[in-house]
């Protein structure tokens, strides 16, 4: 530490770095250094001194705002503004993710928020957790703000005022824990990804958006609304999960589904989870299957209940009807696990006449649950998969590994099969 | 593994040959090198030796070696892709400094990404001596300006201990 002087007193003709890195190098490397790090960068010498002030975004991440709040809030108020006001140059994006427990924060918030919409923000996120009972309502600014293309709020009040008309430029729009009471429609032309996470009166929601690319839906209660989607030809990705068991799914339930997948030709990613293979199975006279073709689909990823035969026989079914298929992901659950009584009823059900999955390349099973249901389907997509390449299967620590010995010796649809067995502690 | 497949196939494969700024070249082929934006662009206007007048052989040796490691990623070594990049950033920052320039000339952008995060990494929370040492910066302010900046965002200075080391 007290070797100064020496080092800092270096000779005229040794280049400083930052006339050797090219410009838009070293703020990609500022950009990736917590806030305080890259201020301090401006003390460095005087051709570092406004390089971080110009750095079109500005990301004040959780940590950050809370040690400052720890000292004061309205020192974290002051930091913020002097950020914002010593800024020099567009804000492309501006990131603020912060529990305040004073309702100043609350105006200080709507003004950073104004004049980042005033700078042609291209990229806003905003998590502003509650005070008491006060949800944080978004100021106006933001739904006439023309220049944004991502958008993401959580535990925010949304409501668009009056005079709302659409979000021109949006392409990706993440909603997350937020609270729709009344109709809200938002016309979003260019919207191509969707998340909603965890919000309520999705029902009030109407979203349109004719080139949506993909479509994510966690959901809090049983209520799905997803008939403002029907008509998003373009969707290649969609998932659906739930976060609680529901009791009841109603039957609009199943058909909303039921129809939304009817209507997506161009589907290529498909994550659903045990609940959705609930409402879809319940339906289907079990040797039918589904009244669709997922034909452009190549990954699907499930949480499925081996104790359900029916969810088993309709995965089965989803199998058979995505001819394109590559990547198949199953998720676990459940604790049945009687192979033989299984193999029998799915056999009685005719399920298990599978025409060659010539597509499947890799298979993989996430969970404990139900071990000898999982190598059963392992045993079947190595006998049905000719061009598998692998087949991914989590074991518990401290397993013997049955799964290796058995499999090994069996005849396999294709030669360049691998099964890879990877031991995790339980969760 | 990957690797015995695609070199038996090596005969049908379209050859290129790099040149680096010491003269030296290295014949590579195209799937491996379109990683790298600036030469897909040359390749695609018909070059088939490409001079990099801005890579030296020691640096070219390593981001070769990066592309041919990347172009074997597949689904299933995704594990060995990550250790290799964590050996692959383990240079002096000299190293480092020099591949991403190299890196961004030539428009790899995994490239890119995998050293300015690797170079973030290792400067964050160090102080302000031992950044200017590590970029090589002499410090031009006066004291008294130095204060000054510094009293502009004093919240950056405060709190927590700052590494001085220079590794």
């Amino acid at each position: 530490m007290n070797q100064e002087g020496k080092s800092i007193a270096v000779e005229g003709d040794i280049e400083d770095r930052i006339s050797v890195l090219p410009r838009n190098v070293i703020d990609s490397i500022l950009e990736l250094l917590p806030v305080k790090d890259a201020a301090k960068t401006c003390t460095l010498s005087k051709s570092w001194r406004y390089v971080w002030g110009e750095l079109p975004k500005i990301v004040l991440d959780y940590e950050f705002c809370d040690e400052l709040i720890e000292e004061s809030e309205s020192n974290f108020r002051e930091v913020v503004d002097e950020i914002l006001l010593l800024r020099k140059g567009k804000i492309v994006k501006f990131d603020l993710d912060v529990r305040v427990e004073d309702l100043a924060s609350y105006t200080a918030i709507d003004r950073w928020v104004l004049y980042v919409t005033r700078n042609s923000v291209k990229k806003l996120s905003l998590r502003i957790s509650k005070i008491d009972d006060r949800t944080y309502t978004l100021p106006p600014c933001i739904f006439h703000c023309p220049t944004l293309t991502q958008l993401k709020l959580a535990s925010c009040s949304f409501k668009p005022p009056s005079s709302f008309r659409g979000f021109p430029n949006l392409v990706t729009l993440l909603l997350a824990g937020i609270t729709f009471s009344e109709k809200c429609v938002i016309k979003a032309p260019l919207l191509a990804n969707l998340t909603l996470n965890c919000c309520d009166g999705i029902q009030y929601l109407n979203i349109v958006s004719p080139v949506l690319k993909s479509l994510y839906v966690c959901y809090r209660h049983s209520y799905i609304a997803l008939n403002c989607f029907m008509n998003c030809k373009n969707l290649r990705d969609f998932g659906l999960e739930f976060l609680e068991v529901v009791d009841n799914p109603n039957h609009d339930h199943r058909s909303t589904l039921k129809n939304l997948l009817v209507s997506l030709p161009a589907l290529e990613v498909l994550n659903l989870d045990s609940l959705f293979i609930e409402f879809l199975s319940a339906d289907v006279v079990q040797s039918n299957g589904p009244p669709f073709m997922l034909n452009c689909l190549g990954t699907l990823s499930l949480t499925v209940d081996f104790g359900k035969l029916d969810h088993t026989s309709y995965v089965l079914q989803l199998i058979k009807c995505s001819p394109n298929l590559t990547n198949l992901l199953i998720s676990v659950k459940g604790t049945y696990d009687n192979a033989e009584a299984f193999f029998k009823n799915l056999k009685t059900l005719g399920c298990l006449q599978l025409p060659p999955l010539n597509k499947i390349e890799y298979v993989s099973f996430y969970g404990f649950a139900s071990p000898k249901i999982v190598l059963f389907f392992a045993i079947l997509f190595l006998s049905h998969a000719p061009s598998l390449l692998r087949i991914f299967i989590e074991q518990p620590i401290g397993i013997d590994s049955y799964v290796d010995v058995e499999l090994s010796r069996l005849p396999k649809a294709s030669p360049k099969a691998e099964l890879v067995c990877d031991f995790r502690v339980e969760r | 593994m990957a690797s015995s497949s695609s070199s038996s196939k090596t005969g049908l494969k379209k050859m290129l040959t790099l040149k680096s700024s010491d003269g030296d070249e290295f014949e590579l082929e195209e799937s491996i090198v379109i990683q790298c934006q600036t030469i897909k662009h040359m390749v695609e206007d018909g070059f088939s030796l490409i001079p990099l007048q801005n890579v030296d052989t020691k640096t070219l040796t390593k981001i070769i070696e990066y592309m041919k490691k990347h172009a074997e990623k597949t689904e299933s070594n995704k594990e060995e892709i990550k250790n290799f990049n964590k050996e692959f950033v383990k240079g002096s920052f000299d190293d480092q400094f020099e591949l991403v320039s190299a890196a961004n000339y030539l428009h790899i952008n995994g490239l890119m990404d995998l050293l300015c995060q690797s170079i973030a990494d290792r400067i964050n929370n160090k102080s302000v001596r031992a950044v200017r040492e590590i970029f090589n910066i002499s410090n031009d302010y006066t004291p008294d300006e130095e204060e000054k900046v510094r009293d502009e965002h004093k919240w950056a200075h405060e709190g927590g201990e700052f590494d001085e080391s220079l590794d």
